[in-house]
């Protein structure tokens, strides 16, 4: 595995300083930045006190592998004006009026009549249902007449019906809408990745070309620059035959000081050390790495994670070793996010 | 007699012209005469199959219009509201397909309105994801396709019964939930309503399985002589004797007034005598095509047919016999249920009976006679079928030779049939599998 080249280091501008002092109150606020629930918000979240050039700020951070999203909530909105606040109700299918009511339908076995139970109300005054169409008496449910299940009426144009479609009434522009037809939005909170670590304590990001590929202090890929090469390796793969193998370390807990970060990284540096040149590893996520082995088959793995954990001995953080033998084109990809927990 | 010769007769039929002129010195005599047979057995027959289907030709040939009049103005002038009601039960394969065509049927003013009899496959959320498909964008437009589900299997017209209870149109269609509607139908459908005394408009009955096999292609030929052609001369005489299930339209006021289906077998059946008994007049739209699924085995046709067949004793000769009081309900219902009296049940068992008297008496006779009647029945059957060619455009040319089995076809179900009638007479195995058991103990047994 190569060493991240020395790469030529130019002042920070204003917009990298923001950044990083972004960065910085992330990092004193525990590593992670979640956006409050505020009604007033567009959609219904917003990051308080910070101002709104935050939101592209995080965009950026997140879009070069300094932070990484982590899914929050899924706010559902007007295709029109965008608000949240939104008046879901189930609607009449034919006039789309909530007025309705519900009332069931009686089915009597007999001679087939099913109505609405009002029309069943023999007018007795002791609640003895009689069959409007054959004049006989109903005497148990069940065994001669049954309800039909749940059926409305709707009180604005009579049109009776089940399941009725819920629509939603936007109390900002006032525009009605299929609840099929809203949109979703999802909300992210942002964590700090280890690259995002190495900006703060270094005070600079890493933006230069070389540095552009490679984790500042780490002889790792960034999550993105990794990802296209297993899909390139994937593809590879597709055209040629062959196998390759992935070898995964997710560590268990978050290093939550600088301590259990260092030791983290000297896991992924004897991992580094441990792989051959033409391997490639990388980051997926805040705690979860990669190493793409070519042409390597499962025993080939088997002997690499074992002189790994010699390598390792005793006292490394705790974490778990996953290897995958890739012999057919699939989505790679998204197995790895969904291994790594970020879908 | 050689036995070429014998097997000559047997092919050909042979009557040995002496006998044919007997039978033309005879003909005066037996004009004359009052013998029931001769008139039952030879003239109804004949004015009764015969004639009819030349008249509507002759009459097609010179005034196309009065057999296949133009879509009604009353459609085009205000197009009322029509709900088309369907009815299904485990039919998971075609109901996307059913809908679709409802859906895209080309008449605006339209509510679909899907009853599920307790499907215990994806008929449902087929329906319901085709409700949602077809569910407009902007709360202006009416959603046009509603769906009901019963909680438990009670059967077809209790199911039928549910989505009259909630159609509002001022004409309902019923259609089954594996047929198909052809597009511009509904227009055609309504034009028959624009005379106010009709109650009910049969529709055009094509078969859509028609080139799966042999069983099915009889079945369009059968189709296209007792639907397409037939029911245009029993609608003009003011007899149709059945508005089908897969196929119906009615005016709400009188299917609400009747309270909806009765329960039990032969719903359809049963709808249209009781309409008839109201003396509503009943039309017939030949060109609202309805394209159904028939049976595409043997047990299937034997079983259908066998529900038919119980349904017509059950329910035209049993719960609705006293149609044949001329002064109760009219002349036309009498002679409708004597002429099925006649045709379908003494006829047939005559000539069963006639047949096994023959040939313990005489065996190389009816073994002529029935070559005979299967070559005129066989040509007979060619020329009805060009005729339905002619007017309704079924069957293909190229399935014109099937004329040919046609006869021994309808022989063998006719047979099948008796026995069918004989057990419901009988009260024989009665109970059947399309009346759920929890209904079959209440309703009545006619």
């Amino acid at each position: 595995m190569k060493q991240a080249p020395a790469a030529k280091v130019s002042a920070p501008d204003g917009a990298e300083r923001r950044r990083l002092a972004l960065l910085r109150i992330i990092a004193e606020r525990g590593g992670t930045l979640a956006p409050k629930p505020n009604p007033e918000a567009t959609h219904g979240y917003d990051f308080g006190e910070l101002d709104a050039e935050v939101r592209q700020d995080l965009e950026f951070l997140a879009g070069h592998d300094y932070l990484e999203r982590r899914f929050l909530d899924r706010v559902t909105t007007c295709p029109r004006c965008s608000s949240h606040h939104l008046n879901l109700r189930e609607a009449c299918p034919a006039c789309g009026s909530a007025n309705h009511v519900d009332e069931p339908l009686l089915h009597h076995f007999r001679c087939g009549y099913v109505a609405r139970i009002s029309e069943f109300d023999g007018g007795d005054g002791h609640g003895e249902r009689v069959c409007p169409k054959c004049d006989r008496a109903l005497r148990h449910l069940g065994t001669d007449y049954d309800r039909m299940g749940q059926t409305y009426l709707c009180r604005q144009c009579s049109t009776s019906f089940q399941d009725p479609p819920v629509r939603a009434l936007c109390l900002a522009c006032g525009n009605d809408t299929a609840s099929g037809d809203l949109l979703s939005v999802d909300v992210h909170s942002f964590a700090l990745t280890s690259l995002g670590s190495a900006a703060v304590r270094s005070g600079r990001l890493f933006e230069s070309a070389g540095e552009f590929l490679l984790i500042g202090s780490l002889p790792v890929y960034r999550r993105s620059v990794i990802l296209e090469l297993i899909n390139q390796e994937t593809r590879r793969l597709a055209r040629f035959k062959g196998k390759f193998s992935l070898l995964l370390v997710r560590f268990s807990e978050p290093a939550s000081d600088s301590a259990a970060m260092s030791a983290e990284e000297k896991v992924i540096q004897t991992l580094a050390d441990t792989v051959r040149g033409c391997d490639l590893l990388g980051q997926i996520s805040a705690h979860c790495f990669v190493a793409c082995l070519p042409e390597t088959t499962e025993q080939g793995t088997k002997r690499l994670r074992e002189r790994f954990a010699k390598r390792l001995g005793r006292g490394a953080p705790r974490f778990e070793v996953l290897s995958i033998e890739v012999a057919e084109p699939f989505d790679v990809v998204a197995r790895l996010e969904q291994w790594a927990g970020r879908t | 007699m050689s036995e070429l010769n014998g097997l000559a007769l047997f092919v050909l039929g042979f009557v040995h012209p002496r006998l044919v002129l007997d039978s033309l010195e005879a003909l005066p005599r037996l004009f004359a005469s009052l013998d029931p047979v001769w008139w039952l057995i030879v003239i109804y027959p004949v004015l009764r199959f015969l004639v009819p289907y030349l008249v509507l030709w002759c009459v097609w040939l010179l005034r196309p219009r009065i057999v296949r009049p133009p879509a009604g103005a009353m459609a085009e002038r205000h197009r009322p509201l029509v709900s088309i009601v369907i009815a299904g039960r485990n039919e998971a394969d075609s109901i996307a397909a059913t809908l679709d065509s409802v859906l895209r049927c080309g008449y605006s003013n339209l509510e679909i309105i899907y009853v599920d009899d307790g499907s215990s496959d994806a008929t449902v959320a087929i329906a319901r994801r085709v409700a949602r498909q077809s569910q407009p964008h902007s709360q202006a437009t009416p959603c046009r396709l509603r769906v009901f589900t019963s909680p438990r299997r009670n059967g077809k017209p209790s199911a039928l019964n549910i989505g009259l209870s909630a159609a509002r149109g001022e004409f309902i269609a019923i259609i089954d939930a594996d047929c198909e509607l052809q597009f511009g139908s509904i227009e055609h459908w309504l034009a028959p309503f624009a005379d106010p005394r009709v109650g009910a408009v049969a529709a055009n009955l094509r078969v859509d399985n028609a080139a799966r096999n042999l069983c099915t292609r009889l079945q369009e030929c059968e189709y296209a002589i007792s639907v397409t052609l037939a029911r245009l001369i029993t609608s003009r005489l003011g007899v149709l004797a059945i508005v089908p299930g897969a196929g119906g339209m009615f005016r709400a006021s009188i299917v609400h007034g009747l309270g909806g289906y009765d329960t039990g077998l032969g719903d359809d059946t049963d709808m249209t005598m009781r309409l008839r008994k109201g003396r509503w007049r009943l039309g017939y739209a030949v060109d609202a095509i309805v394209w159904t699924r028939v049976p595409v085995s043997w047990r299937h046709l034997i079983s259908q047919r066998t529900r038919w067949e119980r349904n017509m004793v059950k329910v035209r000769l049993s719960k609705h016999r006293d149609m044949l009081r001329l002064g109760r309900y009219g002349f036309a219902n009498a002679a409708l249920l004597f002429d099925m009296m006649l045709v379908r049940v003494w006829l047939p068992w005559m000539a069963v009976i006639a047949v096994l008297i023959g040939l313990m008496k005489g065996p190389l006779f009816v073994q002529m006679v029935l070559t005979d009647m299967y070559w005129l029945t066989a040509a007979w059957m060619a020329i009805k079928l060009l005729i339905a060619r002619d007017i309704g455009g079924t069957p293909r040319h190229s399935r014109l030779w099937l004329a040919l089995l046609l006869p021994l076809y309808r022989l063998g179900l006719k047979l099948l049939l008796l026995i069918a009638q004989a057990r419901e007479v009988l009260r024989l195995g009665r109970q059947h599998a399309y009346v759920p058991p929890h209904i079959w103990q209440e309703v009545p047994h006619w």
